[in-house]
């Protein structure tokens, strides 16, 4: 006998636990299937997953083949086993430099290091001598789920994680058990907690319908900041599993910077992409109100003079033009790029939705909004290199201000401009390789523009840096409410007939609010609840003042919203503009490919008001749009996303309602739920024979006692344990008495199934007195008054 | 050293009365014989029944008057058998329990002197404070129901009977049983003290009958009778399932942390028979696993060593540790 045998015979401290070893093997067996199917989901090429399982199970077999008479009493590995272990835990990485250096195919990194810690977990699970390796493999199957599911994006992955989850939960229950039983042997057992059990189930099944609801497309994986980004590694690797990869498709432009584009085509030299106008105008129709002419005096200049004028009046015309917020609609017109499939103008990675600047506009006559005094940020403009990535940086919003930085990647597509989409408070901006700060400039109303191209060119990744400012610095800052000579131009209101009204308004909304942006937020919030957005209810032709048809009518289109919005805070001494641009929108990310999607039909307008020094804060005044994010405290965000779910849930209401009710119902009342569903269960079977009979009676008593709480431990017998629960004074008692016997008749007599001790009708006329006896209710009042301690609780 | 015969109960003459009246009646009848003896200790003499249905032998772990030795003689009356009583000491030989042969002058012969435990029921009184040269000489008449002196082998009473008492409190000039010998028990029970109402009817009893011969109880059941009835306990149906249930619970004691010498073969068979005798005794013609549990404190606290309340609380584990079989066996 060894010592590992000897210590086995008599229970010691290091004795394993084979129950243990069984459910750590389960565990890291259902770790494998997380993987598995979480490569199977992001795998484009199946042959690799496939390639991967057959190794898999084969190396599986071959161990446990080598290993099939090991057992665990024996204290060493025998010496085959240990090198076949070793083998099958450096399997994935042999087999990737086959696959690398034959047919140039393979996977990450992080994927071959995954599959070596399965094939651990699976080895040390199988063949573990100590507890302390049986933890291991647990903790080693745990990391593997967790990453599983965080890196894969497919549905799927949950079901095997979910029961990685339930069966990982039962086994640290069982420990945990165990180790009590071992303090207190006497009435510890092991049981699944009832009422939390049953709240986990009502709750799981309020998630699956929410989600089924509500679709996992958008809000569960889109919200802001939670979705995972790529492309900001500044590593490139042929065998990545994803990101933007456009590293290698851009030219080199190491001698030239201005040739930078895709290697393949040079596209961008003649374009038919759609400008911002072209959009605008399929959006939002036409202008109604063409701009009056301005005349000007001309003024005759020498041969010199002209040159530098002309070359003024090209820089010009790009920030010349306006916007009309009176607009009258027209059929779309198709601009979409030739010989691309998608729709998309833009692709945006990166925490979405978010807004995407591409013009702004300050001056406003009633009508259109153009560029009017605006002068370009006086912001100097700085290469710097991060890495081995040039990064173009500028415009530092007061530091105290700045809570968090978001990250964006802008891939052009089909759009036409030579503006880059900017995210508000842009603070810094790159593009692989372009490390020149005389590619980028300023446009006079403060947009960042490409120099040099009449657009930015097609397939162009842009990576984009921007400022979250916290709220509560921004609610903090007291914004100037007169006039001062710089935003002179961002506080004219247009001379129409609604000032007044639209004055009084402003005046009535922030009454009683404190000068600042509490104000701000006021008017804005009291436009997106009050007024209704409709793409279809524009202003008339030829109306010279839209704020006043908005007002009346209390609808209309966002840049309406926007219109107004932006006026009645000038009213009351903020400085605004008008922007345009895209609305990144959540509902087109697209999970797999880890990116959104920006179409003609994301085209939106929107205003921003001045905070300080060249510090633009955006602001959203249309329904349906999310607000720019902003940074909040923990009690700001609970008080909004508990706002978001109650609109969430008031929009639904009637099946929100309905579900709720149901689940109170079933939280309220499910034992009798229960109860009447295993009576179901039971009157079915007394259908059958006498013994059957017996069976399912003991069975209802036994659901009814683990209802009641006072379910049987595992090592009482039925009868012993149900009759001290059971009525013993009632008229039912000496039947019940006789059923508990029948009980032990049916489990323990031998030869039952012939002769039965009773007829076999009074057998079952016993049964139902006994049911009738031993309800519920019965038993929950006498399991109360054997424990004072429950009763009084 | 006194070794005591009851003469008066010597031979097995047959019974008017017990040897046709019906079995269970008859056990009945010894059960409250019992009870009259030992007052208020019902599941007490429950389990003697038990034991002696079984076949086993009993060893008391108790205090001194706590009414061992009246159960033993009660017990011995009620089944008609012959009683021997051995106060054991530690200058108690081996001879005087089993027998000896002693050269007879007059016939120039050696004879045979029978030592006590040929009767039906010996009570070996304070067994621990005999040396363990002597307390071996019990080893062959338990487990064989025999004895061999100088050779020759010879029969015991088919219905042999051993009552062992032991003082838990008293160590100097005691031998604790050795292990061998405590599995020759099947059972090992504790008296205790009775509750006031039972103390007051039994000094009322006592008072009307003190030490007259009528206080003994009437022989009820015959020797031909109780072996009868030990062959039917023996028939007593265990189903596979709780066959299994006991041999699982046979296995824990034997992987337990806290048991040094786990429940041995021998043991396991005696704790069948006793679950048995209990099924038998409640009218049950199958045992079931409340029979086995039921018995398990008795049976297993002689076998694993320790004082008997952490005994009991170890028992308590290992019979947790087992689910009890709530489907029924295949047939």
């Amino acid at each position: 006998m060894t010592a590992a045998q000897f210590t086995e015979s008599f229970g010691g401290e290091s004795r394993f636990d084979q129950d243990r070893r069984g459910s750590c093997l389960i565990l890291a067996i259902l770790a494998a299937a997380t993987i598995h199917v979480a490569r199977a989901w992001d795998n484009d090429q199946l042959w690799k997953y496939v390639a991967d399982a057959v190794t898999t199970v084969a190396g599986a077999a071959a161990l446990f083949w080598i290993g099939r008479r090991d057992t665990p009493a024996e204290r060493r590995l025998p010496t085959n086993l240990a090198a076949a272990l070793l083998g099958f835990l450096v399997l994935p990485v042999i087999m990737e430099v086959v696959l690398r250096s034959l047919i140039a195919q393979g996977d990450a990194v992080e994927v071959v290091l995954l599959i070596c810690l399965r094939n651990a977990a699976l080895g040390t699970a199988a063949f573990a001598r100590r507890r302390a390796q049986a933890r291991g493999s647990c903790i080693f199957s745990g990391f593997l789920t967790l990453f599983a599911v965080s890196i894969s994006d497919g549905r799927a992955v949950y079901v095997p994680a979910s029961m990685f989850a339930a069966v990982g939960l039962w086994s640290l229950m069982g420990a945990y058990w165990d180790r009590l039983q071992a303090k207190s042997a006497v009435e510890s057992r092991r049981q699944l907690p009832l009422k939390v059990g049953v709240l986990g189930a009502v709750c799981t099944v309020l998630a699956v319908a929410g989600a089924l609801l509500a679709g996992t497309q958008h809000e569960l994986f889109a919200l802001p900041g939670f979705m995972p980004t790529s492309g900001g590694q500044h590593g490139s690797d042929p065998y990545a599993r994803q990101g933007i990869g456009d590293g290698d498709m851009l030219a080199a432009a190491k001698e030239q910077a201005m040739t930078f584009g895709p290697v393949d085509s040079e596209q961008f030299l003649e374009s038919q992409m759609p400008s911002l106008y072209d959009m605008l105008d399929d959006r939002y129709g036409e202008p109604t109100v063409k701009p009056k002419k301005k005349l000007q005096r001309a003024v005759a200049l020498s041969g010199k003079d002209a040159v530098s004028r002309l070359q003024n009046a090209s820089a010009s015309k790009r920030s010349g033009r306006e916007f009309a917020a009176a607009r009258r609609k027209s059929g779309n017109r198709s601009s979409k790029l030739k010989g691309t499939e998608s729709d998309a103008l833009i692709y945006v990675l990166g925490p979405v939705p978010v807004h995407l600047a591409l013009e702004t506009y300050d001056g406003f006559d009633g009508a259109i909004w153009i560029h009017e005094a605006a002068s370009p940020p006086q912001t100097r403009l700085e290469m710097n290199t991060k890495g081995e990535q040039p990064w173009l940086e500028f415009r530092a919003s007061p530091a105290e201000w700045v809570l968090a930085h978001e990250r964006h990647a802008v891939k052009i597509i089909n759009l036409k401009s030579d503006h880059y989409p900017s995210p508000p408070l842009l603070t810094a901006i790159s593009i692989d390789r372009v490390n020149r700060a005389d590619m980028f400039g300023w446009s006079k109303d403060g947009v960042l523009e490409i120099e040099g191209q009449e657009s930015i060119p097609q397939f162009t990744v842009v990576h984009l840096v921007n400022n979250v400012l916290g709220l509560k610095a921004v609610r903090a800052h007291a914004i100037p409410a007169s006039a001062s000579a710089q935003n002179e131009a961002f506080l004219k209101v247009p001379e129409v007939a609604s000032v007044e009204a639209a004055k009084r308004l402003a005046d009535l909304w922030t009454r009683d609010v404190p000068q600042g942006w509490r104000q701000v937020e006021s008017i804005v919030e009291r436009l997106r609840s009050d007024f209704i957005r409709d793409d279809a209810a524009t202003a008339a032709g030829g109306c010279a003042d839209v704020v006043g048809h908005f007002l009346n009518e209390r609808r209309g289109p966002d840049y309406l919203f926007a219109t107004t919005a932006a006026v009645l805070l000038r009213l009351r001494g903020y400085p605004t503009r008008l922007v345009t641009g895209f609305y990144a929108d959540a509902r087109r990310y697209d999970r797999r490919a880890g990116q959104a999607a920006v179409v003609k039909e994301d085209t939106h307008v929107w205003l921003e008001v001045a905070l300080g020094q060249e510090t633009w804060i955006p602001v959203e005044p249309s329904p349906g749009y999310e607000p720019p994010r902003m940074v909040l405290t923990w009690s700001e965000s609970a008080w909004m996303l508990g706002a978001r779910a109650l609109t969430w849930a008031a929009a639904r209401w009637p099946f929100v309602s309905a579900l709720f009710g149901l689940a109170a119902f079933a939280v309220w009342k499910w034992q009798p739920v229960l109860d009447a569903l295993a009576w179901l269960v039971w009157r079915a079977a007394l259908c059958g024979g006498p013994r059957r009979a017996v069976l399912a009676t003991m069975r209802l008593l036994e659901c009814r006692a683990w209802l009641a709480g006072c379910a049987r431990p595992q090592h009482r017998t039925v009868s012993a344990w149900h009759g001290r629960w059971l009525p013993a004074e009632s008229a039912a008692a000496e039947t019940v008495r006789q059923v508990m016997a029948l009980f032990d008749w049916v489990l323990y007599a031998p030869h039952a199934g012939d002769e039965t001790p009773v007829p076999a009708i009074k057998m079952k006329q016993m049964c139902r007195t006994a049911v009738r006896a031993a309800s519920l209710r019965t038993m929950r009042t006498r399991r109360l008054g054997a424990s004072p301690a429950k009763a009084r609780c | 050293m006194t070794v005591t015969h009851d003469g008066e109960t010597t031979g097995s003459p047959p019974l008017k009365h017990a040897t046709c009246i019906d079995g269970r009646q008859a056990i009945e009848t010894v059960r409250r014989a019992l009870n009259r003896a030992l007052v208020g200790k019902q599941e007490v003499t429950e389990l003697v029944l038990a034991c002696l249905l079984a076949r086993g032998h009993l060893l008391f772990d108790d205090l001194p008057g706590l009414g061992k030795t009246t159960l033993a003689k009660a017990l011995a009356h009620a089944v008609h058998g012959r009683f021997a009583w051995v106060q054991c000491t530690p200058d108690l030989l081996p001879g005087d329990i089993t027998g000896f042969n002693i050269f007879n002058q007059k016939v120039r012969e050696f004879e045979f002197l029978p030592g006590p435990v040929f009767s039906d029921v010996l009570l070996a009184d304070e067994i621990n404070r005999a040396t363990p040269r002597t307390q071996s000489a019990l080893f062959e008449a338990m487990a064989e129901r025999q004895v061999t002196i100088d050779g020759t082998s010879r029969e015991l009473s088919p219905t042999f009977f051993v009552i062992a008492t032991q003082n838990p409190v008293e160590s100097h000039g005691a031998y604790p049983l050795p292990e061998a010998q405590l599995d020759r028990f099947a059972m090992k029970l504790r008296i205790g003290y009775p509750d006031r109402a039972s103390e007051l009817e039994m000094l009322a009893t006592q008072k009307a009958c003190d030490h007259s011969r009528d206080g003994r109880p009437a022989a009820v059941i015959g020797l031909a009778t109780l072996m009868g009835l030990q062959d039917e306990v023996g028939s007593v149906a265990v189903a596979d399932n709780v066959r299994e249930y006991l041999v699982d619970l046979g296995r824990v004691t034997r992987a337990h942390r806290a048991v040094q010498l786990g429940l041995s073969p021998r043991g396991l068979l005696i704790w069948q028979r006793v679950a048995q005798a209990r099924a038998w005794l409640l009218g049950r013609h199958f045992v079931t696993p409340d029979d086995i549990q039921e018995v398990a404190v008795p049976v297993l606290s002689v076998r694993l060593v320790g004082d008997f309340d952490s005994a009991e609380r170890m028992i308590a584990e290992i019979l947790g540790a087992v689910p009890v079989p709530v489907v029924a066996s295949a047939r």
